[in-house]
């Protein structure tokens, strides 16, 4: 009777979700009609009737009234959402004739959500405004999670809505309300968005793009930047621009997007300072700068780029990329992947792991967990130096000065442990598919870390069992796990009632 | 609400976000142009001064 009780529950908040992607897509099609693609206009319309249709009717198995939401529901309603929105988003997709199967149209959602960046379209470079303008929003909207925006504008004063908000990896709130949170998110969002948007747009009219190709385009480019998703518009992906204006920007937004949007938040309305003491923030300059210089070293030594301008707008840019986890590119797969020496891949493959902040559009380890690790390293040293009868305290700042405890560096050591073996994991699947070790490491920490660097392995032609792996890999990465395993416990119980 | 009110609520909402929040902003982009500035000071030096 219970388990029953719970699933209505569930049911109707995941319709819900389902309903707003249904809604979403009113977006793309206001684009697809000014462009006047009226078959891609077609397809908005039946894809946005399926998913609100099936939205409402999950919405239709609601209680009579709404209990207060377990942990445990939270965190399956964020995992069982991302499930549901994303066969529902690939709709439009299927029906473009784009994507060569259903499971590919799904693969690019659940890219795009997870602001991984991969594709598998056929033939971007004659893409329609429609679709691009869909790849691109549905990155936007991964990177402030598919459960803020539930909240933003459809939830007023959901009990328990803080848990669904946990369920998506988003860490702390920026505001004691958890809605006013979401807001929040959103308005951080949005004043970026114009800042960006007018940027890349004034750049794309100075290379000579159209006016509105320029407008569109410069909106795309910053949604995949700031959302560190790495979709683009042409098959040549950054290289099509071919301005260094233009990488520059990016680089700059790849930056400001992979922050904590806590930070960006005691950034703007309390304390300047903390952009300088924040423990994430030191550790992903350090990491960001230690890494880079090995790549730049190595492509240096190799003679790959010898100036300092190539440098920077082929290697640094790759290591950034990689690091924010935006996977945009500025050369072509083979010339990054296939040139690089080893001991550059092996940087760019850290880089991907490690990813961005934590509670950001990032994915990967977050630089937080490493901040902590180091931490904990220094603490133990100092333990071991210290005689046997002193309490050695450890602290950090990290919005407040926090005290160092075993529990902190368990929970940070446990996620390290799982995205390591969901990436072992992803190598030996890919390896055991027929691509050699180095490529099947580099794709594994580019789907795992939700990236989208290739290294020449995701294509439409690849095992439809591995792109299955892929898709979840990266939902994994995203949701750091924990929703997941919940979300599996909970379907075991209702399945063995255990 | 009367046009007047209207319009005070959307001047002081642009007052406080060009003050408080786009100060923020700037402070972020600053950051973000210090960490290139400083991976461009690093590319110089690999590469030899070449340009």
């Amino acid at each position: 009777m219970t388990v029953r009780w719970e699933w209505r529950t569930v049911a109707y908040y995941v319709g819900l979700i389902a309903a707003v992607v249904g809604a979403l897509m009113l977006v793309p099609l206001t684009v697809a009609m000014l462009s006047q693609e009226w078959a891609v206009a077609v397809d908005f319309v039946l894809s946005l009737s399926v998913a609100v249709s099936s939205g409402c009717g999950l919405m239709m198995l609601r209680p009579h009234r709404l209990p207060d939401l377990s942990w445990a529901e939270g965190m399956v309603i964020a995992a069982l959402s991302w499930l549901v929105a994303t066969p529902l988003a690939a709709l439009p997709f299927w029906l473009s004739g784009q994507w060569l199967s259903y499971l590919d149209a799904v693969f690019d959602v659940m890219s795009g959500l997870t602001t991984t960046g991969f594709t598998l379209i056929q033939n971007l470079d004659y893409t329609s405004n429609g679709i691009n303008m869909w790849r691109h929003f549905l990155s936007w909207l991964g990177g402030q999670g598919v459960i803020v925006l539930a909240l933003t504008f459809l939830v007023r004063s959901l009990p328990g809505a803080v848990r669904f908000y946990f369920g998506e990896a988003k860490g702390e709130r920026l505001e004691p309300n958890i809605v006013h949170t979401a807001r929040a998110i959103w308005y951080i969002s949005l004043v970026y968005l114009a800042i960006g948007w007018t940027a890349l747009t004034m750049l794309a009219l100075r290379l000579g793009l159209a006016p509105g190709r320029a407008v569109l385009h410069g909106l795309w480019a910053f949604m995949a930047t700031w959302s560190t998703g790495g979709f683009a518009p042409m098959a040549q992906n950054l290289g099509y621009y071919h301005d260094g204006a233009f990488e520059f920007a990016v680089m700059l937004f790849m930056i400001v997007g992979s922050l904590n949007f806590h930070l960006h938040w005691a950034v703007w309305t309390r304390d300047r300072r903390e952009i300088w003491r924040n423990l994430e923030t030191v550790t992903f300059a350090t990491t960001v700068t230690v890494l880079a210089v090995l790549v730049m070293w190595d492509m240096s030594r190799r003679g790959l780029y010898a100036g300092t301008a190539a440098l920077l707008r082929k290697g640094y840019f790759l290591l950034l990329s990689a690091h924010t986890g935006t996977g945009y590119a500025t050369v072509a797969p083979d010339q990054y992947f296939g040139a690089s020496g080893p001991l550059a891949l092996a940087a760019v493959i850290a880089a991907m792991l490690l990813g961005g902040s934590a509670s950001s559009t990032s994915g990967g380890i977050k630089a937080f967990r490493v901040g902590l690790i180091v931490k904990s390293i220094v603490w133990d040293i100092r333990r071991l130096l210290a005689p046997d009868s002193a309490v050695v305290i450890e602290k950090f700042h990290m919005f407040r000065e926090t005290v160092l405890d075993d529990r902190l560096v368990r929970s940070a050591l446990t996620v390290v442990l799982l995205y390591v073996l969901t990436w072992a994991a992803g190598t030996a699947a890919t390896a055991a598919a027929g691509y050699d070790l180095a490529q099947a490491a580099f794709e594994s920490a580019s789907v795992t870390g939700n990236v989208g660097l290739s290294a020449g392995v995701t294509s439409a032609a690849m095992p439809a069992w591995l792109k299955v792996v892929y898709i979840l890999q990266m939902w994994l990465g995203r949701l750091e796990f924990m929703s997941v395993f919940v979300l599996l416990a909970y379907l075991w119980r209702g399945m063995w009632g255990r | 609400m009367r046009w007047r009110d209207w319009w005070e609520d959307v001047t002081s909402g642009l007052t406080e976000l060009g003050r408080r929040h786009l100060a923020g902003v700037a402070l972020e982009l600053g950051a973000a142009l210090l960490l290139a500035a400083a991976a461009a000071g690093l590319a110089w030096l690999l590469s030899g001064g070449r340009p």
